[in-house]
């Protein structure tokens, strides 16, 4: 168990009864649990604390720098490849710091419109801000990171009224999203300090450059080929955890693109790889996307037996997004089956890890997709009921379309209850909503719907 | 009291709009077309033929755009204009879901709020006359009229997502009646009024939109394909409603489109590039190195740091090369190798610290690329110009994530991938 920082015991959160005693040990569900530390007093002796690979020692006096020199806002990325190594590496940090800093988990943070303004509150009283645990709330390759985006937009708040240096600790395959889905906050970022726990040494710009990653590969299969030689060429000690990302990358591309024997090759060989280096994130979320591979192909027990083996890696590792998100793939499974008991149930746990972790736009979808379920087996009170939630939630978040999503759901509901005027009303409502956010297409299925039911 | 190098360090930010006193004129040290020269041009021509104008400009992240724009708002405050500074903080809260309604008012807001802070009184009452007479839809709608300037219309747009569209309905019912009150009741009273305390004309700035978040538009009967698209071309009118100079930034993938944005803003748009270290034909522009060069060393200087002293110079000019013009690249390379010093740095710093603040960034901005981006990179690279229209948006993804950089010179825009997406520039 973590001892005291700056002569003051870490308050630690109850661990949840529910939860593998092995958590305990890897300080996962503390991180996702902890309350933003602000220590006090004087420095902590840090020769108690096992003394660090050579080259993470470099890195760590290079951050320790970076703190040392920025005078209000600075942004720094801290890359790591364990969440134990994580734990150890800001308490050393803490440690070696004459000054106070916060320690703010990203599930404490509340994403959402306001992202600024909570982080600002959570960090007062600090001389610097360590943001951890964004390997929770992103998922990697997915078309829309929310928690990135808000953090993007919370970017000039943040520059304006943070007043300290921001450093965000994260796995590789979070940062490599920054550029893309968040490139205002990117671009602000000064450092990235690369903190690797087995020692080996990272491989920086010019040799990834030149090792032939760098070079202009158009074909995935070519640029494979290419990272089967690199991984045969370098062996262990080169960044496997890069090529397994980049695999994962390119089978979920691949996936994509509706070539699926790609994408089972690449991402059957990210899997390998990230077995190799015992990563389970990624080994659940290459098991994830294998999964809804087998379930666009129509097979239905390999894809069960995929998602349900992400499921449990997820499990295993407290990552709360990934189980939501596989539960949901697993009751869209059933569905597809018509097993709409068994859907009921996998989306009802999918909205308990949801409503856990606040994701509330994952929550307003579970939503919607249970009370379609329900209007299929004709419980019309309980369909009424859950698209009513799905509405009041997307609206909360303001996403229009899904707004206009839970109208059509509401307006079809009304229509198969026999109650026209209400079923119209809803679909002309659906309708417009649908042509305020620039979907003309389905503005005009819910017109058409609402016409067909007839004049009032 | 903080070190001569601490301060350095912190000189180095360029998410603060430059002080003047370390400020580098670096377009016209270049001979290139100046866009404060353009901006002040044409704001005076309008001024002069009393017909308001509304003038578009834009600039890759870290050019040096919001700097350039307090500079306009410090010239033309010295020509006795009336300038208010619109910073663009809505943005963030309303996101990719903004629309041309939501810039007019929080413009229109950030004018009166800065009317009535210079005391003209009668902009804040005609303001708030104009929202009373809507109190009661307001108020059903649940909005307080007693939020800041007046009214909280803006606070509510801002944070109550769930009656943002009802209000948005309400604006857009009476948009003209607004922008009739602001144009007639606030506007001409405030320009008579300042007039007499020898103000020439009023001028608007509204920074920051061009970080309003890229969202496609999946529809095909839409001309629009993304929300930018939708709110400076198909809404760009709605922008063009308030009765005074208004100077709008915008999103800089749409400067590609200059034709339609031009037609649209009723002139031309004007864009500011990266600082051109080599010119359209790749040979080296000494002057554009010169200017950067000169920017590290106003900052040191202003420390009490010799640069010379901190830095070989032959480890300036890599760390030049490697930013590709682009100052915010620049500024960060060069605290990432003050990271690197050490505590007690013997000087000037050994190469292997530049290299290595070098080697890091490259790899930062390597390792997010997918095989399509490498696809658009090389197409840049070989024609300085956007791939196709099937590979714009991964263009688009790069242009804002700096993997490619835009240049300008007389003949408009050019491209290039940035050197540190280059493996053999880094050889």
């Amino acid at each position: 168990m973590t001892t005291g920082v700056h002569g003051t015991n870490r308050t630690r959160s109850p661990i949840r009864p529910d939860w593998p005693d092995g958590l305990h040990l890897m300080g996962l569900l503390e991180r996702f649990r902890r309350a933003p530390q602000v220590p006090q007093g004087a420095a902590r002796d840090t020769t108690e604390l096992a003394p660090l690979p050579a080259e993470a020692e470099v890195e760590l006096g290079v951050l320790m720098q970076f703190l040392h020199h920025a005078d209000g806002f600075a942004l720094a990325l801290a890359e790591v490849n364990s969440r134990p190594f994580e734990d150890e590496l800001i308490e050393l940090a803490q440690a070696r710091s004459r000054t106070a800093i916060a320690v703010v988990d990203a599930a404490e943070v509340g994403w959402g419109p306001g992202l600024g303004t909570r982080l600002i509150e959570l960090s007062s009283g600090a001389s610097a801000v360590f943001l951890t645990g964004l390997d929770l709330v992103v998922s990697p390759g997915a078309s829309e990171q929310p928690a990135l985006s808000q953090l993007d937009l919370a970017r000039n708040r943040l520059a304006a009224e943070l007043g300290v240096p921001l450093v965000i600790w994260a796995p590789a395959y979070v940062f490599a999203e920054l550029p893309f889905r968040a490139p205002n906050l990117w671009s602000l970022a000064i450092d990235r300090f690369v903190f690797a726990s087995d020692g080996s040494r990272a491989r920086d710009g010019a040799d990834y450059a030149r090792s032939g990653l760098g070079a202009g590969a158009v074909d995935y299969r070519r640029e494979q080929s290419r990272l089967e030689e690199l991984l045969a060429e370098t062996g262990a000690n080169c960044r496997i955890d890069v090529l397994a990302e980049l695999r994962k990358r390119l089978g979920d591309l691949a996936l994509m693109q509706d070539r699926y024997d790609d994408a089972d090759s690449l991402l059957r060989e990210a899997l390998t790889a990230y077995r190799t280096i015992g990563d389970r994130l990624g080994q659940a979320n290459t098991l994830k996307s294998l999964g809804d591979l087998a379930r666009m192909q129509n097979r239905y027990d390999d894809a069960d037996s995929l998602l349900r083996d992400a499921l449990n890696g997820y499990r295993t590792i407290g990552h709360r997004l990934g189980e939501a998100n596989t539960l949901n793939s697993l009751g869209d499974l059933a569905l597809m089956q018509d097993r709409y008991d068994d859907a009921d149930s996998l989306l009802r746990e999918a909205l308990t890890a949801y409503r856990t972790i606040g994701d509330r736009l994952g929550e307003a979808q579970t939503l919607k997709s249970l009370g379609d379920l329900a209007r299929m087996q004709d419980r019309y009170d309980d369909a009424d009921s859950l698209l009513r939630e799905a509405l009041t939630a997307y609206r909360t978040i303001g996403d229009r379309l899904g707004e206009a999503n839970a109208l059509l759901s509401l307006g079809r509901l009304a229509s198969s209850k026999g109650e026209r005027d209400v079923a119209r009303s809803r679909l002309f409502e659906a309708a417009e909503l649908y042509r305020d956010v620039g979907n003309t297409r389905w503005a005009g299925i819910a017109h058409q719907e609402a016409l067909l039911l007839g004049a009032p | 009291m903080i070190s001569p190098l601490t301060c350095f360090f912190n000189q180095l930010h360029s998410s603060r709009p430059a002080a003047l006193e370390v400020y580098v004129d670096w377009q016209s040290t270049l001979g290139l077309d100046d866009v404060k020269d353009m901006l002040i041009t044409q704001l005076d021509r309008s001024r002069e033929s009393g017909l308001p104008t509304q003038i578009l400009v834009t600039g890759q992240k870290g050019s040096g755009k919001s700097t350039e724009l307090h500079r306009v708002r410090e010239r033309l405050q010295k020509q006795s204009v009336f300038v208010s500074f619109q910073e663009g903080s809505f943005v963030e809260s309303l996101g990719s879901d903004i629309t041309a309604s939501d810039i007019l008012y929080f413009a229109a807001e950030q004018l009166v709020t800065d009317l009535t802070a210079a005391r003209i009184v009668s902009a804040g009452a005609a303001w708030t006359g104009f929202w009373n007479s809507l109190k009661e839809p307001l108020s059903k709608l649940g909005v307080d009229l007693k939020g800041p300037g007046g009214v909280g219309i803006g606070l509510s747009l801002k944070n109550e997502t769930t009656r943002r569209s009802e209000l948005r309905k309400l604006f857009d019912a009476h948009r003209s009646r607004f922008v009739d009150t602001v144009n007639n009741e606030i506007l001409k009273p405030a320009l008579a009024e300042l007039r007499e305390a020898n103000f020439t004309g009023i001028t608007l700035i509204v920074d920051g939109l061009g970080d309003i978040p890229l969202r496609s538009i999946d529809d095909e009967l839409l001309a629009a394909n993304t929300n930018h698209e939708q709110i400076f071309i198909e809404q760009g009118d709605e922008l063009k409603g308030l009765g005074c100079d208004v100077v709008y930034t915008f999103p800089i993938e749409l400067a590609y489109n200059g034709l339609r944005l031009g037609n649209q803003a009723g002139g031309e748009a004007q864009e500011l590039g990266v600082i051109p270290i080599r010119d359209r034909a790749r040979e080296e522009d000494a002057a554009g190195g010169d200017a950067l060069r000169t920017m590290l060393l106003r900052r040191a200087s202003h420390c009490g740091v010799d640069l010379y002293k901190l830095f070989d110079e032959a480890d300036i000019a890599r760390l030049i090369d490697a930013s590709g013009g682009h100052i915010r690249t620049l500024f960060e390379l060069v605290q990432a190798t003050i990271n690197r010093a050490g505590s007690s740095p013997s000087l000037p710093l050994p190469p292997e610290r530049a290299t290595a603040a070098i080697t890091r960034r490259a790899d930062t901005l390597q390792r997010s690329l997918l095989g399509v981006h490498r696809q658009v990179l090389e197409h840049v690279a070989a024609t300085q110009q956007p791939p196709a229209d099937t590979l714009r948006p991964r263009f688009t993804e790069l242009l804002f994530s700096q993997h490619v950089l835009a240049y300008y010179d007389d003949r408009g825009t050019w491209y290039e991938p940035h050197p540190l997406t280059d493996p053999a520039r880094l050889a």
